[in-house]
Formats: structure tokens, sequence, C-alpha cells
């Protein structure tokens, strides 16, 4: 069997990491052995990267299988374990890992959706997990949790809704970062509707503009964040495509990431208050 | 007062969302409709995404538009769906009649408006006249404020037969006790 190699290092966060999802396989059965042993510091944007990988790798033959090398640092070991969650089938961690302990930081771990009702199964999980008194000081004041749940239903459920050849179902996670607080909600989904179309970055304005007409999942998202007031950060990425909002919107184009990613950011890190 | 229908919105389930949900939850809420108008009760709804909500008060808005005799009141909402909720209702420029505390607020509304649905409240069933002298304002400052209260559904009008010159009418404000009962006369599935 043919192996196909990626290899991780350093701090693997942000939306930048979604570029970081090889390219569909040729379909021949294959090995995918995804190398994090450098890798420092993750988020849900390396979560759900890495479970795009293995989905799209393992969906493209019924042979193929992949691996992952988990990094050498034990903390960051501890936590990428505990936001990939579930590997799909034919996917491994190595023979000698010891599993660690769950980190109730991770709130959703990076999964599949299938349908609206597991959907809403996770804005529920969240509305919930984020504010359970196990997190301390960084459990979700209730507006917070609420907010975020309600962004995951509705971002999920547009990437259920168009799921153009789609070879996977659409990824969620949810996970507050221990140091800043920071709590994030990322939804990837391989569908090629946008990125691979001629002019990503102009159907992606034409998206943004018909979200706020229609009051859409991404506009009443940011309009429910902004009357809160939450310092909170808005990020799409589709292929070539960039939007960030943070108050108003900023598009551009830039590296090319497969799918329509997602990166709902509720910033905490400097008003440590409970809104 | 005439009859009121209730949608409990808890039986679709505990998180309302889509589009699709929110278009089946509008015919279920037109359906449960009665003469006198509807009790929307959100009691034990955890989540309701602003997309599912716009379908379910855009279309009770234009069945509104369409009837001056209905009397439409939200309840069991808490604090975040209301916040989702107050979003539509800025949006699409709606108003309509809230339980809270069993008091009657209205969602969407001017201070003015609310105001003068407080006094619509006290005298229960009214004509214009009894209202402005209620209110200490003048006739043809009130002819707005009732359009408006009676575009959210939180009054009513019907011809006042009783009338012998002209075209009058003669209004009703549901008091919180006639949705509150309502309410209490139903077991909502969580």
């Amino acid at each position: 069997m043919n192996q196909q190699f990626v290899s991780l290092a350093g701090e693997v966060v942000g939306p930048g990491v979604l570029q970081q999802i090889p390219p569909p396989p040729s379909g021949e059965p294959e090995e995918l052995c995804i190398n994090a042993t450098g890798v420092t510091k993750v988020d849900s944007y390396a979560a759900v990267a890495i479970q795009a990988a293995f989905q799209q790798h393992v969906a493209a033959n019924p042979e193929s299988t992949a691996c992952l090398w988990a990094p050498a640092d034990p903390e960051c070991q501890r936590r990428l374990y505990s936001l990939l969650g579930n590997l799909p089938e034919r996917c491994t961690l190595p023979d000698d890992f010891e599993t660690p302990k769950r980190d109730p930081r991770s709130i959703i771990p990076a999964m599949a959706i299938s349908n609206l009702e597991e959907a809403e199964l996770i804005g529920r999980t969240i509305r919930v997990a984020g504010s359970t008194s196990r997190l301390g000081n960084l459990r979700l004041s209730a507006g917070q949790a609420q907010v975020l749940a309600i962004g995951a239903v509705a971002l999920l459920d547009n990437a259920l809704k168009h799921p153009t050849e789609n070879p996977c179902s659409p990824l969620i996670s949810c996970s507050i970062e221990a140091k800043s607080r920071n709590v994030q909600v990322v939804v990837h989904d391989l569908g090629k509707g946008v990125a691979n179309k001629k002019a990503p970055l102009s159907l992606l304005r034409q998206g943004l503009e018909q979200s706020k007409g229609q009051l859409g999942g991404i506009s009443s998202t940011t309009e429910l964040l902004q009357r809160r007031g939450d310092d909170a950060v808005l990020v799409i990425r589709a292929g070539t495509a960039q939007a960030r909002w943070s108050g108003s919107w900023e598009t551009r184009d830039g590296g090319y990431s497969p799918g329509w990613g997602i990166g709902l950011t509720i910033e905490r890190d400097q008003a440590h208050k409970a809104k | 007062m005439k009859k009121l229908g209730i949608v409990k919105m808890a039986e679709i389930g505990p998180v309302l969302s889509s589009r699709d949900g929110g278009r089946a939850a509008a015919d279920k809420a037109e359906a449960a409709m009665k003469p006198g108008g509807l009790v929307v009760s959100f009691k034990g709804v955890e989540i309701a995404t602003p997309s599912f909500l716009d379908e379910v008060f855009s279309r009770i808005a234009g069945l509104l538009r369409q009837n001056e005799s209905l009397v439409i009141a939200v309840t069991g909402l808490d604090d975040e769906v209301r916040e989702s909720l107050d979003l539509i209702f800025e949006k699409r420029q709606l108003r309509m009649a809230v339980l809270n505390n069993e008091q009657i607020e209205l969602l969407g509304g001017t201070q003015q408006l609310q105001e003068t649905l407080a006094a619509a409240q006290r005298l229960g069933s009214f004509t214009a006249p009894d209202l402005a002298e209620e209110l200490k304002i003048k006739l043809p400052s009130l002819h707005q404020r009732l359009a408006a209260l009676l575009e959210a559904g939180a009054i009513t009008r019907a011809p006042d037969k009783s009338a012998k010159h002209g075209r009058r009418h003669v209004y009703g404000a549901p008091s919180p006790k006639d949705i509150e009962d309502r309410r209490l006369n139903t077991t909502v599935l969580a």
C-alpha cells in the first residue's frame, strides 16, 4: 500500500491550519500518516483539520487507512487527544499510545455531524457543558454559552444544507483555551461549492450579503455577538477566499484551504468578565 | 374575550432551528389559531435560532395584518431565547405582546407604545376617545399608536354596533390573566 506523509510542527493553531488539509487522495488504497510529533500547541482548528484529512482519506477507498503520530510534548498530546475525539474507522494512534485523561476544556471533540438532530444535540451540549462548574474560572457565562450554541447549530445547519460534492459529513469542534480563556467553535466541511469555483472571493462576498439580507446563520450569529458586546472574531476560509468579522467584515484572497471552514472565537483574555 | 389557541414550541423540541423547522412551526401556529388569536409558548425551549424565529413570526405578522380581531401573545421566554427574538423583531420591525412576570410587555415597541398598551389593559374594552382620555393625549395623536398595537396583535378592534353616527370601533386588550390562564390550563411537553 502506498503511503502519504503529512508533517505538522510547532504551534498548529488558527484558521491557517485548514490550509494543511491534504488534497483528495487518488482513490487507490493508501495509508495516510500525520506526523505531529513536533507539534507544541493545538486548538479546534487543528482538531478539525486532522479529522477532515482522516475522513477524506478513508472515504476515498474502503481499504485505505490512516494513523496519527501524537505530539511528543505530553501536555500537547493530552490536549490533541481530547480535541480529536473518536477517530474514524481505519484511523489509529500508535500501538504504544497511552490514553490520557479527557480534558473538560474540550467541550465538543472534533466530530462529524450527519443531520440536524445531531447538530441540535451539539447545541444543547455546548450550552450545558460550556457553563459547567467543572470548568472553574474557564466556565462560560450563560449568555456566552447560548450564543455559541446558537452559532454552532446555525453554522452546522448551513453546512448540512449546502453539501456540494462533499465526500464527508461536516465537522465541528468547540473548546476553551486555558491561558487566554478564549472559546472557539470551528465548523468545517469539504464541500466544493465555493472553494473550487472560479472566483471564490466574489462568491463568498455574495454569500455574506445574502446572509445579511435573509438573516442567515452567519449574519444572525454576528448580530447576536455584537448586541451582547462580546469581543469576538468570526473567520471564514473557502478556497482562496478569506473573510474576517470583528464588528465589521474584511474580505481578501489568500492561501488555499479546501472546503468551507468557519471559526468563531469569543476572546475573553482582555476582559476577564462574564457577560 | 374570544377563545385563544396555543402553540407549545417545546413540543417541537428543546432546540428550535432551521428555516424548514420554522416553516413547519409556523404551519402549526396557523393551525392552532383560534378566533381570538394565539398564545405562542416557549416554556421548555432551550435554544431558538434567529432563522427559525424569523419564519414563525414573519408568518404570524402576516396573519395579523389580515385580521384586526386577533390577539397574539408570546409566553415562557427565557433571557436567551428572548435575545434571539429581540434581534428578529428589530430587523423585521415587528412588535408583539410578551407575557413576562405577569405583565404584558410589547417586544419591539417604544416606551410610548408600551405605556399605551398598559393603559389599554387597564381599560380592557374601550373606544379611542376613552383611551385618549386615559392617556391624557389628543385623539389624533392616538391613532398611530392604536394602529401599531393592532398590527402587533396586542389589541383587537371590531365595529362598534352601538355607534349611532359614522364608523366607530371598540377596542379590546387582553389582560395578563387572559393569557396566563390559557397557559396554566395546558401541559407543556418538554
